[in-house]
């Protein structure tokens, strides 16, 4: 009998499911509700030491001195550490591309504002926030470059010294016969966008505690870590640690989305931890840390994009050239955001060539690291515009033009020009379901009349494809090797039957511990509250990456329902001995084992459990007792990328149209979202109550993208967003009402015919936000092109459009 | 003078903290965030930006909603406060605490308890508020999980709760 | 750092002189100490005066009002008159920050922290206000548009404290209000502001008006040209373009990251302009 995780809800071994599929109250949330769930800087350990990191001012400089006498001497400060440490007992940091990091303290030269330059380890923070100010650092300013243009040039100053040059990565990626269809398509559309740098912000910053043994070198880090797998490895790599010597305890964490970051402040805590001899060191990063110098800084692009469009209105080709700004350093897997786009690189639609001009250069602002959609955000922001401005030129409704370039329901699995296969889809009906909730022909009565009056109105339709269940292979091109994500869960019956679940990874806010409680439940008919949930350390826990590239719903579930199936089937076994019969007799559903055709023959899995671990005397000497197994499941026919980067990466490919009604005030370029509606298909909804949060949620992050997020430079690299009066993140009051239909096209690939779904909107909304905005500014002759369209912005264009005009009829 | 000023620039402090009162000598400097979480150990208020925007370290003071990463634990002397850790009782859930639950008013619950303790100050002074008036109070703060919906509903949700209770 | 609760006004301004410059004044404590958080100041010792009766009340006379220094926003809402007089006034005052920040944040705060951007200055200066000033050489009376000499620096001597804010009782037809620009809809820094009070004559024509404009230059604003711009007309049509566009001419902004000074110098026109139909309508017109 061989395991088969189900793959639908059919297949569950139930004659209903009872908790997946539907909503359930989170076994997360009595903890977090009173406060005692344990956060990283909740915890103190014995001894423990405090951190605090001096960091650069300057963007670009020569360090000729450093001096930590005066702050070494400073009642209760421990230790202090310097670019010279970090140089004797780590490496720079592993980057993509390979060779763009640098140690996690300054050496000769500092890269950008926020750079450690050193760093205390005191009996309080603020005692070590002290003893910065009493280190003096020598610094000899150099000419410092922000703009990726003048970056490329070769007279612009060098940011690294061990490159010769600021362009990391430079190379064309061409998927089918792009001049051609270029050649002779009916029309081209040609455009440019900017999408300014913004970021992931999570409400707790990141923190860290660790120690680091100098005899033995055993490494020890608690810490708000979203990866604690990678995270572990990665410490292995830089202090040049065997990996089983680094052990990552993950706690409870305030939110990530991929922008937790930390992992230059860790390495630094580790560095003061040796050199106290292994006492523990707590790094906590503040807020003015984080904005300044922390994780989650992304896309900060430049693009020129062209599309191609035949005599029948249908996208023929795409070329999309992209200027990433990466800023000093390679360190923070800024570059596999611009990588990622290749999973989806032609959204929904059939466009059959693709070209990709892939610029990625080095700056002196801060490392662009990961952030909720890792890339393709901006990629569909520019797409979806283009094709408003061809639907536009070409007279055609812009839903109605996206419906005929959509791939149809019928041609699933896809692969698309770029090389990644959608799993499967239905544009058209979720389009349908959409423009049914919002009413958009009265949408667009409504526009008219509003125009009518001079008011600037708009309504946004547009979509995306979100992928879901990242492979490394997408990443292939900026140079991550190798293929295949594992993630494990071990399940556990005790004697009494109740079942615990060890996972690998900690709570960060979308529920899959819930999710955990109620595949097990289903599985084994059982009540969620029989369920509990064991987060373990990454020495103990069964191998994890846990949440990122949308894929932890998906994979825990193949990991949880693996495990199920491996236990229902060692328990077949011990059925067949104890009813003296073969295991292919034996059948399980709603938890209890029979015996065919003899009725009355059952056992449930408690009474099996109990069998198995008090009488293992009678079981076959072949058995292994305990009623427990563990399954670490992948992804399935993942392939290697060519030389183009083509792959199978990235497993399901959900879909969403949002219909999105602005109103601009022309006076001062302020955006009113009037109404906000969307269908969305991820596939099977394992608990749509969180499916729900998770996309309220990206909505409006992707509010925020559009309208409000932004960490501004100067000209002179000085970061000028220092505090959450600068970076504007979306209140309630910039938060529209949704309203939200569901479609579900199942999956064929994946447990349960689920999709990955947490990333979610932030694909849909800036590019629906600006769909909408450009078609309000659309009667005056002007459109936005750069991202956020802040009102300053907005009302410039107005101002110039409206100029223009009454400049045509002066003419006349 | 209202404290009296020991030796070490230390301060006396009396202070009653979820119904217990407590006596402490603290540095002028430290706020009240860092009292409450180093001090006492009550590590359910979390700190999200320490320049009052986010609203996340809220807690009661004298039944008002207060920062308290902006207010030093000294101005506190002879006061009253609540955080997180006093709204259930008896092992049971506040009902606001509830409502979160019901409506998943929260995603990482790391800056939970800042609306609970914001939302627990309306509904003393208004048992029944609308939507708007429930939008002023969570309009100061930050959450980046949930999108802000959620919350209106648990809000709603609670008030309902909590009306049924009173009648 | 020290901290002293002082009882009364003679204390605080005995505590303040004596320390000459190095204790920094409380009153909610909302901007002390976030700009002590990013460094930005380091006080040796704070005063804190919430407990003064003169800086915490707000006392309604023949003269009119007078409201204490510390008074928060939410006190400021929360009086059952002024908020029907000076409505503009206390809509400001509740700008500062959040609603959480409004429990304590006061107007005294947000005057001495000189931004050129204070929400509740503005409303201020347009509202008429005197702000009585309490130090080592006695009490003075300023209006409030000459306590800020430029971003974060005030006229205030050694020692001196504000006291309380006096505003006058409004006609039987008058009105206020304050508008600002903000990308954001909450807890953000006004990137134009605009307070606009007048009086209306039974016929709607304008007898009487100031405007006050913040963040348009190192210092919050008067707008002398208000006067000969609406007083004898209606505020209506063209005159509130005309306002607009004097409000526009006296701006003369920076360009931050926030907005350019070409879009400070227009907006704040149009939140006058909005501001005086606002004030217009509430003053019956």
């Amino acid at each position: 009998m061989a395991i088969e995780i189900p793959k639908n809800l059919d297949e569950l071994p139930t004659t209903r499911p009872r908790y997946v599929g539907r909503g359930i109250r989170r076994v997360e949330d009595v903890g977090l509700l009173t406060g005692r769930v344990e956060f990283v800087d909740d915890v103190v350990l014995p001894r423990m030491l405090h951190c605090a990191i001096l960091r650069s001012p300057f963007p670009h400089a020569r360090i000729t001195g450093v001096d930590t006498q005066a702050a070494e001497a400073l009642e209760g400060v421990a230790a202090v550490v310097t670019g010279e440490d970090a140089r004797r007992w780590s490496l720079p940091a592993q980057s993509s591309p390979e060779g763009w990091g640098t140690h996690c303290i300054a050496g000769d030269k500092v890269h950008y504002v926020g750079e450690p330059v050193a760093a205390v380890a005191a009996s309080s923070r603020r005692v070590a926030e002290d003893a910065l100010e009493l280190i003096e650092v020598d610094y000899e300013p150099l000419e410092p470059v922000a703009d990726p243009f003048k970056a490329m040039k070769p007279e612009s100053p060098q940011v690294l010294d061990a490159q010769e040059t600021n362009v990391m990565l430079d190379r064309v990626f061409t998927w089918g016969d792009v001049d051609g269809a270029f050649a002779e398509a009916a029309h081209v559309f040609q455009e440019k966008f900017r999408w300014n740098r913004l970021g992931a912000n999570p409400t707790e910053t990141f923190g860290c505690i660790s120690e680091w043994d100098p005899m033995s070198l055993d490494l020890t880090i608690h810490g708000s870590i979203q990866s604690p797998g990678m995270f572990g490895l990665g410490r292995a790599a830089t202090f040049s640690l065997p990996s089983n010597k680094v052990n990552i305890i993950s706690h409870a964490h305030g939110g990530s989305f991929g922008g937790k970051g930390g992992t230059r402040g860790c390495d630094i805590s580790c560095l003061l931890s040796r050199k106290v001899d292994g006492r523990p060191v707590k790094w906590i990063e503040d807020r003015g840390e984080y904005l300044l110098s922390g994780g989650g800084q992304a896309w900060d692009r430049h693009y020129e994009v062209a599309l191609a469009v035949d005599a029948q209105g249908i996208v023929s080709g795409l070329k999309v050239g992209l200027v990433d700004d990466l800023g000093a350093t390679g360190e923070a897997y800024g570059a596999i955001s611009a990588a990622k786009p290749l999973a989806a690189f032609t959204g929904p639609y059939t466009i059959p060539v693709a070209q990709y001009d892939l610029k990625l250069v080095a700056t002196n602002k801060l490392p662009c690291g990961p952030y909720r959609g890792m890339g393709p955000p901006p990629h569909f922001f520019v797409l979806e515009q283009m094709m408003d401005i061809a639907a536009r030129s070409l007279g055609e409704d812009p839903a109605e033009f996206r419906r005929k370039n959509f791939i149809p329901a019928d041609q699933f699995p896809y692969t698309i020009a770029s090389g990644n296969e959608y799993d499967s889809g239905n544009y058209g009906e979720v389009l349908d379901q959409v423009l049914a909730l919002s009413d958009y022909s009265a949408l667009r009565a409504a526009q008219v009349e509003a125009r009518a009056e001079g008011r600037l109105v708009g309504v946004g339709v547009a979509n995306a494809i979100e992928p879901g269940v990242f492979d490394w292979n997408a990443y292939a091109i900026v140079g991550m090797p190798g293929t295949g994500v594992p993630e494990g869960a071990t399940v556990n019956i005790d004697i009494l039957g109740n079942a615990t679940v060890r996972v690998g990874f900690s709570l960060e806010g979308q529920g899959q511990y819930t999710l955990v409680c109620q595949l097990v439940a289903d599985y084994f008919g059982y009540e969620p509250e029989n369920v509990r949930v064991v987060q373990l350390d990454t020495q103990s826990a069964p191998p994890s990456f846990g949440p990122g590239g949308s894929r932890l719903g998906v994979a825990i579930t193949g990991a949880v329902l693996g495990a199920c199936e491996r236990i229902r089937e060692k328990m077949a076994r011990v059925v067949a001995v104890l009813m003296q019969s073969e295991p292919e007799n034996i059948e399980f559903m709603d938890g209890k084992f029979t015996l065919k055709g003899a009725p009355g023959a059952e056992m449930t899995v408690a009474e099996v459990a109990g069998t198995m671990l008090a009488r293992s005397d009678l079981l076959p000497p072949d058995i292994d007792p305990r009623p427990e197994a563990t399954h670490v499941w992948t992804a399935a026919g993942r392939t290697p990328a060519d030389e183009e980067g083509r792959a199978k990466s990235y497993l399901t490919a959900a879909h969403a149209v949002h219909i999105v009604q602005v109103e601009i005030d022309p006076e001062t370029g302020m955006v009113e979202i009037q109404r906000y509606c969307l269908a969305d298909d991820c596939g099977t909804r394992l608990n749509p109550d969180t499916v729900e949060g998770q996309t309220e949620g990206s909505v409006v992050q992707g509010i925020g993208a559009a309208l409000l997020e932004e960490y501004v430079y100067d000209e002179d690299a000085q970061p000028l967003t220092t505090s959450f009066m600068d970076y504007l993140m979306p209140t309630v009051f910039d938060a529209p009402k949704l309203e939200m239909v569901a479609v579900e096209t199942p999956s064929p690939f994946t447990p349960l015919g689920a999709k990955g779904c947490g990333e979610g909107a932030i694909h849909t909304t800036p590019a629906a936000v600006m769909c909408a905005i450009n078609d309000a500014l659309a009667p005056l002759g002007t459109s936005a092109r750069e991202v956020p369209a802040a009102p300053m912005r907005l009302w410039k264009l107005i101002k110039e459009a409206r100029e223009r005009a009454s400049d045509e009829n002066n003419n006349y | 003078m209202a404290s009296e000023q020991p030796q070490q620039g230390g301060i006396r402090l009396k202070v009653r903290v979820n119904g217990e009162q407590h006596e402490s000598v603290v540095d002028p400097r430290m706020n009240l965030a860092d009292y409450l979480r180093e001090e006492l150990r009550l590590t359910a208020t979390h700190v999200g930006c320490e320049h009052g925007v986010c609203g996340i370290c809220n807690v009661l003071v004298d039944g008002q909603t207060v920062r308290s990463c902006l207010m030093l634990a000294v101005q506190v002397d002879g006061k009253e406060v609540l955080t997180v850790e006093g709204l259930a009782e008896g092992g049971k859930l506040h009902p606001i605490q509830e409502a979160f639950i019901e409506e998943h008013g929260l995603q990482c619950g790391f800056c939970t308890g800042g609306f609970m303790m914001a939302i627990c100050e309306l509904f003393d002074r208004n048992p029944s508020p609308s939507e708007e008036e429930i939008k002023e109070v969570v309009g100061g703060q930050i959450c980046r999980c949930t999108g802000y919906n959620a919350i209106l509903r648990s809000v709603q949700n609670a008030a309902a709760k909590m009306g049924a209770s009173r009648s | 750092m020290q901290y002293q609760a002082v009882q009364t006004l003679e204390e605080a301004v005995e505590s303040l002189s004596r320390a000459g410059g190095e204790h920094l004044p409380l009153a909610g404590g909302t901007d002390l100490l976030a700009q002590r958080r990013a460094g930005r100041i380091d006080p040796k010792g704070v005063v804190d005066l919430k407990r003064i009766p003169e800086l915490a009340e707000i006392v309604l006379d023949d003269d009119g009002y007078r409201v204490g220094a510390a008074v928060s926003g939410a006190e400021l809402g929360e009086h059952p008159t002024l908020g029907q007089d000076w409505p503009g006034v206390v809509e400001a005052a509740q700008l500062i920050g959040s609603t959480q920040i409004q429990g304590r944040a006061s107007m005294g705060g947000n005057l001495c922290n000189a931004s050129p951007a204070a929400d509740s200055v503005p409303a201020l200066i347009a509202a008429g206000a005197l702000c009585s000033l309490v130090g080592p050489s006695g009490r003075r009376e300023l209006p409030v548009e000459e306590i800020i000499l430029g971003p974060g620096q005030t006229c205030l001597a050694p020692g001196e404290i504000v006291a309380h804010f006096r505003l006058p009782r409004p006609g039987p037809r008058a009105g206020d209000a304050y508008l600002r620009l903000i990308p954001r809809t909450e807890m953000d820094i006004a990137v134009v502001g605009a307070g606009v009070s007048l009086e209306l004559d039974a016929d709607g024509l304008c007898t009487g008006c100031r405007v006050g404009l913040g963040a348009v230059a190192p210092t919050p604003l008067r707008l002398d040209e208000a006067q000969a711009i609406l007083v004898g007309r209606r505020v209506e049509g063209s005159v509130l373009d005309d306002l607009a566009a004097a409000a526009s001419a006296a701006a003369q902004p920076i360009d931050d990251m926030r907005a350019t000074a070409e879009y400070r110098v227009r907006v704040v026109g149009v939140m006058a302009k909005r501001a005086a139909q606002i004030a217009a309508t509430r003053a019956g017109g």
